[in-house]
């Protein structure tokens, strides 16, 4: 089984077939990020492969990453997905799929869970976010990357990324509980 | 349950924040990782509680399945092996080198260097010529070009992933070309038939020799392809000229043939494989047809014959 630091070690001196293996190990994620951004199936599917190419064009021009990978993928999915409502507009949101909040109150058990947030509240709230806050909200919390790895992709200090959380939670329970 | 312990130091709001997600998000036992938490930062326990509570429910909210890409992401992998195709491996050690190289192989790098200069006085014109090529027609000077450039392309593909999507690439090619002779009223050739029953057999062939794993999808992508060729050619049939319509006929045959055969080839990826591995596509027959008879692709006597073309 090849390691992934290997496979990134080939990747960097453009190994095809390495490439196409990073692909079958972060598409699906970066389809998931692109659809949580976009709410589209299709324009997610779109974005994945641009993305990659990209990936692909930045390798080529050897501008590559210098600490986490993953952040480095991310932070060029961020730029498409800037890109992509630059060239469309915000009205992509109004296709968000309500369905992939449902489980919020679905979820069977947990004292933590808040019985009384529909998702619709849910997304309502998100979406009265900031663009930065909602970006850090859905990179923490979507995609699990750690603080350090969401203010490498937004461009940011930890220090920023830390205050811009923190915002973002006490809006959104303003939003949801108040 | 141990958390450790950040006891003494001084943290932000913002910090304290943070730190305690890394803790309670994902914990087994959100509940206990909370109260954990707020014994290491009690000056900011009044208003962590809820926000930690909070960001542990968005992680189980925001990471719920999304749905199934259309594709199965297969359109992204094609178009990336398409374009990793063109890459060319980076040469990591030749900037380390000069230091240590001989005479003959400084001699060499001259002569590169030499003909790299060549090449960068003539590659814009060049680049120009391919360029305009790729807008060429059947019947253009530059069409020849632009198909040559497309074999040398497609022999360059290693990876049948990668040649099925220059494949499909080529054949939209056609059938781009064929809208354009059909509304310019020029005549279909030969030619164009053979060269678009070519792409079918290749890209079925390509197909077959995909990965295990990836041949559904790649086979569904084919027929789904081929079927948005057959939709373009039948809203062709209107408006072309009666020698053209049996033409016409002849490619949307053989496109239709693919997508049946793409499609059909998903019930049964085994029988389709070990068929087109062994050199003997007509061995995987369609519903209905006759395996004494063959599938009735155009061959270049029958086109001749059926579509009343000669040579």
């Amino acid at each position: 089984m090849t390691s992934e630091l290997e496979l990134l070690a080939r990747a960097k001196d453009a190994d095809k077939r390495a490439i196409a293996d990073l692909y079958d190990q972060y598409a699906h994620r970066i389809y998931g990020y692109l659809y949580r951004r976009v709410g589209n199936a299709q324009v997610a599917e779109d974005l994945t492969g641009d993305v990659f190419v990209k990936v692909l064009e930045a390798i080529r021009a050897r501008q590559l990453w210098q600490v986490s990978f993953r952040a480095w993928l991310y932070r060029i999915a961020h730029n498409t997905v800037v890109d992509w409502y630059r060239r469309h507009g915000a009205d992509g949101y109004d296709s968000v799929d309500d369905g992939q909040f449902e489980a919020v109150t679905r979820e069977p058990g947990g004292a933590l869970l808040a019985d009384s947030w529909s998702h619709h509240e849910l997304r309502a709230a998100l979406r009265s976010l900031s663009e930065g806050q909602q970006q850090v909200i859905i990179l923490r919390f979507g995609e699990g990357l750690k603080t350090r790895e969401v203010a490498e992709v937004l461009g940011k200090s930890v220090g920023a990324v830390e205050a811009l959380q923190h915002r973002a939670l006490t809006s959104l329970r303003q939003l949801l509980e108040g | 349950m141990s958390l450790g312990s950040k006891g003494f130091r001084r943290h932000t709001k913002y910090q304290a924040l943070a730190q305690g997600l890394d803790a309670v998000v994902g914990a087994d036992d959100p509940e206990a990782a909370v109260d954990e938490v707020l014994t290491w930062y009690p000056r900011h326990s009044g208003t962590l509680r809820p926000l930690l509570q909070l960001g542990s429910n968005l992680e189980r909210a925001l990471r719920q399945p999304t749905p199934q890409p259309p594709f199965a992401l297969q359109p992204g992998r094609a178009r990336l092996l398409a374009a990793a195709s063109s890459l060319s491996p980076h040469s990591a050690g030749i900037l380390g080198l000069p230091g240590r190289l001989g005479a003959q192989v400084r001699m060499a790098a001259k002569m590169v260097a030499a003909l790299a200069l060549i090449v960068i006085f003539l590659a814009p014109l060049s680049r120009q010529v391919v360029g305009a090529s790729r807008h060429s027609v059947p019947g253009q000077l530059l069409y020849p070009l632009k198909i040559h450039v497309e074999r040398v392309q497609y022999s360059g593909a290693t990876l049948p992933d990668v040649r099925v999507a220059l494949g499909l690439a080529f054949l939209g090619e056609r059938v781009a070309e064929i809208q354009v002779l059909v509304g310019q009223q020029e005549p279909i050739d030969y030619e164009m038939i053979v060269e678009v029953q070519q792409l079918v057999n290749q890209l079925l062939y390509s197909a077959a020799q995909a990965p295990e794993a990836t041949m559904p999808d790649t086979l569904e992508y084919v027929s789904l392809q081929l079927q948005g060729y057959l939709e373009v050619l039948d809203s062709l049939a209107g408006a072309t000229t009666t020698v053209n319509a049996a033409a016409l006929s002849r490619v949307r045959a053989v496109c239709d043939r693919g997508a049946m055969i793409s499609h059909y080839a998903l019930g049964n990826p085994l029988s389709y494989r070990e068929a087109y591995h062994a050199g003997r596509p007509e061995l995987f027959l369609l519903p209905g047809e006759n395996p004494l008879e063959g599938p009735p692709l155009p061959v270049r006597d029958n086109v001749a014959t059926q579509g009343g073309m000669g040579e």
